[in-house]
C-alpha cells in the first residue's frame, strides 16, 4: 500500500482516521456518529463491529461510516488492533480511539490530536483538573498504581493510564500493529507499556468525560477487585517481557 | 496373575485406540507420540510389575503405587498445560485469521484512487441501503477515493456527507 503514503505526503493535512470499537451499540452510535460528522468532516470514521449482534452494523454504514466487520467478538483489544491495522496499510498518518457511547466528546478530539505534536501517543486524560470524571475504591486503587508506573516509566506525568480516548502516530500505529495484547486490559495498559519501554514518547491531555448515553458504568465492588488485581498482573507481565523494537520513522 | 492380564488388555486396548484415531485422521500423529509412549509405559508395567517396584527404591519412595501416581499427576499436569499454550497458539491465529477477514471485506469494493475512478465515485455517492444487507457485500465509504486530487477542501467526500446517506 504505498499509494496512499505518496497522497498523504503531497497534501500538508495528515490523513486521520477515528477508530471507534463498537460492540452492540445500536442504541447511542447513530447520535454518537452524527455528531462526529457534525464536527470533523475531514476524517475518516472507521467503526470495527466487534461482532455485534444487533443493527450497528447497519446503523454504523447509514451513517457513513467505514466498517471493519469482525466475524466474531474479540474483545476491545483485538478490534482496536484490526483498527490499527486498516489504519496501517490505508497510508494513515494519525488514528485516534474514539468509544461508541458517547463518553469522548468529538470537541475534545483535535485536542487530543494536538498532542501528538510533542509525543507519539496522546491520551485524553479524564483526571487532569477538567471535568467531574471520579472513582472509587479499588479502581480508583488501581488507575492510581498504574498511573504512576506508568509516569515513571514514561518520564511525563500521567494520571490516566486507562483512558481508551487516545491518538496515536504513524509510529505508534506501526508499534500497535507489532504489538497490541488483546487480552483484558491489553488495549490500555500492556499496549502502553509497551510502547514506552520500545522507545515511543507520550503525553496526555486534559479533557472532560461526558456521561455514557446507553449502558450502565460497573460499581460492582467485586469487579472492582477484580479489575485491581488483573491490572497488576497485566502491568506487571508487561514490565517483565522483552521490549520490541520499532524504527523510528522520523 | 489375571490381575496382570487385565492391565496388559487395558494397555493394548488404550494403544490400538490411539492407533485407530491416527488412522481416521482425528488425532495427529505429533499428538499421538506422546500417548503411544504412555500406551508403551503401561505395557512394560504390567508385564514387568517389579520394574516398578525398582523405580520407586531408586528415588526413595516406599509405597510404589504413590510414584505411579506422582508420575500420572505429573503427566495429566503436563498435557494440560500443553493443550492450555495449543490454544492460545490457535486463539492468535484465529484471531489474525478475523482481522483479515474483516479488513478484507471492508478493503474489497474499496478503489485504489488511480485505477478506477469513474466506476467507484458514482457507486459511493449513489448508496443504496438495500445493498448493505448482504454481509459479505459492504457498502464501503471508499476513504482512498477522496484522496486523490490531493485537494482537501475541493473533494467531494461522498460518505463524509451526513445529509446525503440517510435519504433513499
Amino acid at each position: 500500500m504505498d499509494d496512499p503514503l505518496a497522497i498523504s505526503q503531497r497534501t500538508n493535512a495528515p490523513k486521520t482516521l477515528i477508530i471507534m470499537p463498537a460492540w452492540n451499540e445500536e442504541e447511542v452510535i447513530a447520535s454518537t456518529l452524527a455528531e462526529l460528522k457534525s464536527h470533523h468532516l475531514r476524517y475518516d470514521i472507521a467503526v470495527v463491529d466487534d461482532g455485534s449482534l444487533d443493527s450497528t452494523v447497519e446503523l454504523a454504514r447509514q451513517a457513513g461510516a467505514i466498517v471493519i466487520p469482525l466475524p466474531f467478538n474479540l474483545g476491545v483489544g483485538g478490534a482496536m488492533r484490526c483498527g490499527y491495522e486498516y489504519a496501517r496499510r490505508h497510508g494513515y498518518d494519525r488514528a485516534i480511539q474514539v468509544d461508541a457511547d458517547g463518553q469522548h466528546d468529538p470537541q475534545d478530539i483535535d485536542l487530543v490530536l494536538a498532542g501528538l505534536d510533542q509525543a507519539d501517543i496522546s491520551i485524553g486524560a479524564r483526571f487532569a483538573q477538567k471535568g467531574a470524571y471520579t472513582v472509587h475504591g479499588p479502581r480508583r486503587w488501581a488507575m492510581v498504581v498504574l498511573a504512576w508506573v506508568l509516569s515513571r516509566l514514561s518520564h511525563v506525568r500521567l494520571t490516566d493510564v486507562t483512558s481508551g480516548f487516545r491518538a496515536a502516530n504513524r509510529t505508534a500505529i506501526e508499534q500497535y500493529c507489532r504489538y497490541y495484547p488483546v487480552e483484558y486490559l491489553g488495549d490500555t495498559i500492556d499496549s502502553l507499556v509497551m510502547a514506552v519501554r520500545s522507545g515511543l514518547t507520550v503525553t496526555q491531555v486534559p479533557v472532560e468525560m461526558r456521561a455514557r448515553q446507553g449502558g450502565a458504568p460497573s460499581n460492582n465492588p467485586f469487579k472492582a477487585m477484580v479489575y485491581l488485581v488483573r491490572s497488576l498482573f497485566s502491568l506487571a507481565i508487561a514490565l517483565t517481557q522483552r521490549a520490541t523494537s520499532v524504527r523510528r520513522s522520523s | 496373575m489375571p490381575s496382570m492380564l487385565l492391565f496388559i488388555i487395558i494397555a493394548i486396548v488404550f494403544l490400538g485406540s490411539v492407533l485407530m484415531l491416527v488412522r481416521a485422521g482425528k488425532l495427529k500423529e505429533r499428538h499421538a507420540g506422546l500417548w503411544l509412549f504412555v500406551g508403551l509405559v503401561c505395557i512394560v508395567l504390567a508385564i514387568f510389575p517389579q520394574s516398578l517396584n525398582f523405580a520407586a527404591r531408586l528415588v526413595g519412595i516406599e509405597v510404589p503405587a504413590n510414584l505411579l501416581f506422582a508420575l500420572t499427576l505429573l503427566l495429566v499436569l503436563g498435557v494440560c498445560l500443553h493443550l492450555s499454550l495449543e490454544i492460545t497458539t490457535l486463539e492468535d491465529r484465529i484471531r489474525r485469521l478475523a482481522e483479515e477477514v474483516s479488513l478484507a471485506s471492508v478493503e474489497r469494493p474499496d478503489p485504489t484512487p488511480t485505477d478506477q475512478p469513474s466506476v467507484t465515485r458514482p457507486s459511493a455517492s449513489t448508496e443504496q441501503p438495500g445493498v448493505t444487507d448482504q454481509p459479505g457485500q459492504l457498502v464501503d465509504p471508499t476513504p482512498m477515493a477522496t484522496d486523490p486530487d490531493g485537494t482537501p477542501g475541493m473533494k467531494p467526500a461522498p460518505h463524509q456527507d451526513p445529509s446525503a446517506t440517510p435519504a433513499p
